[in-house]
This record gives C-alpha cells, sequence and structure tokens, in this order.
C-alpha cells in the first residue's frame, strides 16, 4: 500500500511539473519576440505560442448557402470571373475547385492584378519549400504574422482560393472559416480540397524559398 | 514457479533488466517528446483527431497538449537518470495504455473504409511524431515499451539510479540488505 501511495505521490508530482514548465515556456515563447515574417510588422508573436484559450478547431456552422436566383455570382453552373465552381456538398459550406480550376486561375491575368488570391494554409517550412505560384502564407495556428497582410489582399480580391496539403488536411477549411469571420463573403471564398500534393503529383511549376515583396 | 520467481529476483537484483528498461524506454520517450515538441501544433492537430476531448471549450485539449510532450520528457528523464523511478515508469504505462485501444480504434475505422488491404496494411500519423507509421510495427513497439515500463514498475533494484546514490542506500527498495531480498 505504501509503494502505491509512494507511486501516486511521484506521478503527481511529474505530472505538476510537467505542467508547470509547459506553461511557463509557453508564456515564454508568448513574450519573445520574431523578426516580421513574409512583410508581417516585426515583433510579431513566436511561431509555436499556443493560444490556451483559442478554439482552434471548433466548427461555427455557416448558414447554409442560398443560391440566389439574381445574383450571377451563385447561379448554378455559372462561372464568376474566370474560377469555375461547383455546388458544394453538404459538410463543406464553400465552393470547391479543382486542379483544373487552379491552374486556370494562375495564368487568368486577374491573378497577377490580385483580383484572384490563392492562400497556402500550411506552415513555414511547407510553404517555403514549395507552393503553388503567387500563393501567399496563412499559417492558421499562428494567424497574428500573417493575417494583416492576408486580409489586405482577400478584400482587395473578388475571388479567394485556400488550399493546404490535400487527403486529410482539414486546414484550409479553418482558414476559409477565419476569413469568412474577417469579413469576406463566403461567395468569394472556394476550397481547392485536392491541395498542394495534387498540384505536385501534376508536375506543375512551383515556387520555393521566401515570399515574393508585394 | 519457485523456481521461476527465484531466477527473476535474482535477474532483478543484477540490476541489468531495468537498466536496459530505463534506457530503452527512456531513451525513446525523450526523441519521441523532442520531436512532438519542435512541432508543437502539429501534436495539437493529432490529438483533435482522435475526438477525444471537445473542440469547444478548447482549454482541456490545448492544455494536455502543450503539457503531454513534456510530461513524456520528465518522465524519460526520471528513468534515464534513476529518479522517482516507479512513479516515471508508471505514467508512462498509463499514457501507453490509454494510447493503445484508441490507435487501435482508428487503425480499425481507417481499415473499414477499405483503402488497405489488409490491417497491418494501415498507415496513418497517430501523433506519436514519427509521421505515418504501419500499425502493426506500432502496436509492436508499444507492446515492447509497455514490458520495459512494467520492469521499472515492478523492480526491486535501484542499480545506477540516481535515487540510490543520493539516499546512500543500497541498490534495492525492499528495505531488507541486498543478500535477502528476493529470496
Amino acid at each position: 500500500m505504501q509503494v502505491l501511495l509512494r507511486t501516486l505521490g511521484q506521478m503527481i508530482v511529474l505530472f505538476a511539473v510537467a505542467s508547470a514548465v509547459a506553461l511557463t515556456a509557453n508564456e515564454l515563447r508568448r513574450g519573445g519576440r520574431e523578426p516580421g515574417r513574409n512583410g508581417a510588422a516585426a515583433g510579431a508573436r513566436p511561431s509555436n505560442w499556443i493560444d490556451i484559450n483559442r478554439a482552434y478547431f471548433a466548427r461555427r456552422a455557416p448558414a447554409p448557402l442560398q443560391p440566389d436566383p439574381a445574383s450571377p455570382a451563385t447561379a448554378p453552373g455559372h462561372a464568376p470571373n474566370a474560377v469555375a465552381i461547383e455546388e458544394p456538398p453538404a459538410s463543406v459550406p464553400y465552393r470547391v475547385v479543382d486542379l483544373g480550376t487552379v491552374r486556370d486561375a494562375v495564368h487568368d491575368p486577374l491573378y497577377e492584378v490580385g483580383q484572384i488570391v490563392l492562400i497556402d494554409a500550411r506552415d513555414d517550412a511547407a510553404y517555403k519549400a514549395g507552393r503553388i505560384p503567387g500563393a501567399i502564407q496563412l499559417d492558421y495556428y499562428r494567424l497574428e504574422g500573417y493575417i494583416e497582410r492576408v486580409m489586405d489582399a482577400a478584400l482587395a480580391a473578388q475571388q479567394v482560393i485556400v488550399y493546404c496539403n490535400g487527403g486529410r488536411c482539414e486546414d484550409s477549411l479553418l482558414v476559409c472559416q477565419e476569413l469568412e469571420l474577417r469579413g469576406i463573403p463566403r461567395t468569394a471564398i472556394a476550397l481547392f480540397k485536392d491541395g498542394w500534393e495534387a498540384w505536385k503529383a501534376a508536375d506543375l511549376p512551383i515556387e520555393s524559398g521566401p515570399a515574393r515583396e508585394q | 514457479m519457485q523456481v521461476r520467481r527465484g531466477l527473476l529476483a535474482r535477474l532483478d537484483e543484477t540490476g541489468i533488466p531495468l537498466l536496459i528498461a530505463r534506457l530503452a524506454v527512456g531513451g525513446m520517450f525523450a526523441y519521441l517528446a523532442l520531436l512532438k515538441l519542435s512541432n508543437p501544433f502539429e501534436f495539437l492537430k493529432q490529438v483533435n483527431q482522435y475526438q477525444i476531448f471537445p473542440a469547444d471549450p478548447p482549454q482541456l485539449m490545448n492544455f494536455l497538449s502543450l503539457t503531454l510532450p513534456y510530461l513524456e520528457l520528465i518522465c524519460a528523464a526520471a528513468l534515464i537518470f534513476g529518479f522517482f523511478l516507479r512513479g516515471a515508469g508508471a505514467t508512462i504505462l498509463a499514457m501507453l495504455l490509454f494510447f493503445c485501444p484508441l490507435l487501435v480504434h482508428r487503425a480499425m475505422l481507417e481499415y473499414a473504409s477499405g483503402a488497405f488491404p489488409g490491417f497491418c496494411w494501415v498507415k496513418f500519423d497517430c501523433g506519436c511524431g514519427t509521421g505515418e507509421v504501419f500499425i502493426c510495427r506500432k502496436l509492436a513497439e508499444n507492446a515492447a515499451l509497455i514490458v520495459g515500463s512494467l520492469i521499472t514498475v515492478l523492480s526491486q533494484s535501484r542499480f545506477l539510479c540516481l535515487e540510490s546514490l543520493l539516499r546512500r542506500r543500497p541498490h534495492t527498495t525492499n528495505g531488507l540488505e541486498p543478500a535477502m531480498s528476493g529470496a
């Protein structure tokens, strides 16, 4: 019995020490500063700070998309601008675009002038290793370093296409939700569900290294 | 049976099984903890994939995602250096016993989806820090870690342990003279 109590006591002490170290290390990350990245202001929060109170994965269920016959942007089968759209499946409340559509969008003159914006929802390492040419980065878990620049571009654009790795990656969907919450109309947001893996597999041009200055 | 217990006890007295278990389990958990700590958001995402904790309110999931890698690292250090041995071994054992059924459950869901030809072909990122792994290999590794952590919990030896060096005790924990333990 004594051995059991002693073991339990040790477990509690180990957990308490681990919690204290974890919270302290997290606060130290928050209190530190890193140079601005991707054009973000200098002094942006360090990259690995976890906000304990942030609901990173809570799905804020938007209202179902109602087609408006008066609006050409939402008429079924109509492609606004140069980007073809599909009716979203019930589980994804945003328009889903395929590889061909994204490839066409990248070659569209509207892309060059910022009327179509491509957002890469992956982290720094993945973004720098390779991305769709011209895509700007928005790391959903480290919003503060990116959101200002991305919102400037997204608000000025007619269409925003978001991607991450594809497959099981949900980060692009989370970014779409975040953009909508910050004021981008849902009709202007599209999701490239097959993502980076599909682009890479199709042997299409890629860009790498730090983001281009705009 | 008595002969077998005597043999196990004599083997335990040498301290070698415990030393091997401490270094193997401690080393493995230290490595995995450092991988998780290098990308805490990746671990947070993997914890969310298991759907054990509610996404909202987020405090429990965020706190445990933050704390568990440090708990692994501290328990690993405890095993390697030889202090709080039973507590560290029991903590690691508890984590393994909690995690393995979740792993099997998730693997069964993946297998049921039809994407893999056999159960042992199922491959996914389990959140251990090493990326995608084959389920059978992962379960075999976990079984070995469970055996190792059981040894650290049950062993009476304190061979080459900081605990015994600091307390200046003989390298057994049952309070008896070394010659009498396990007899």
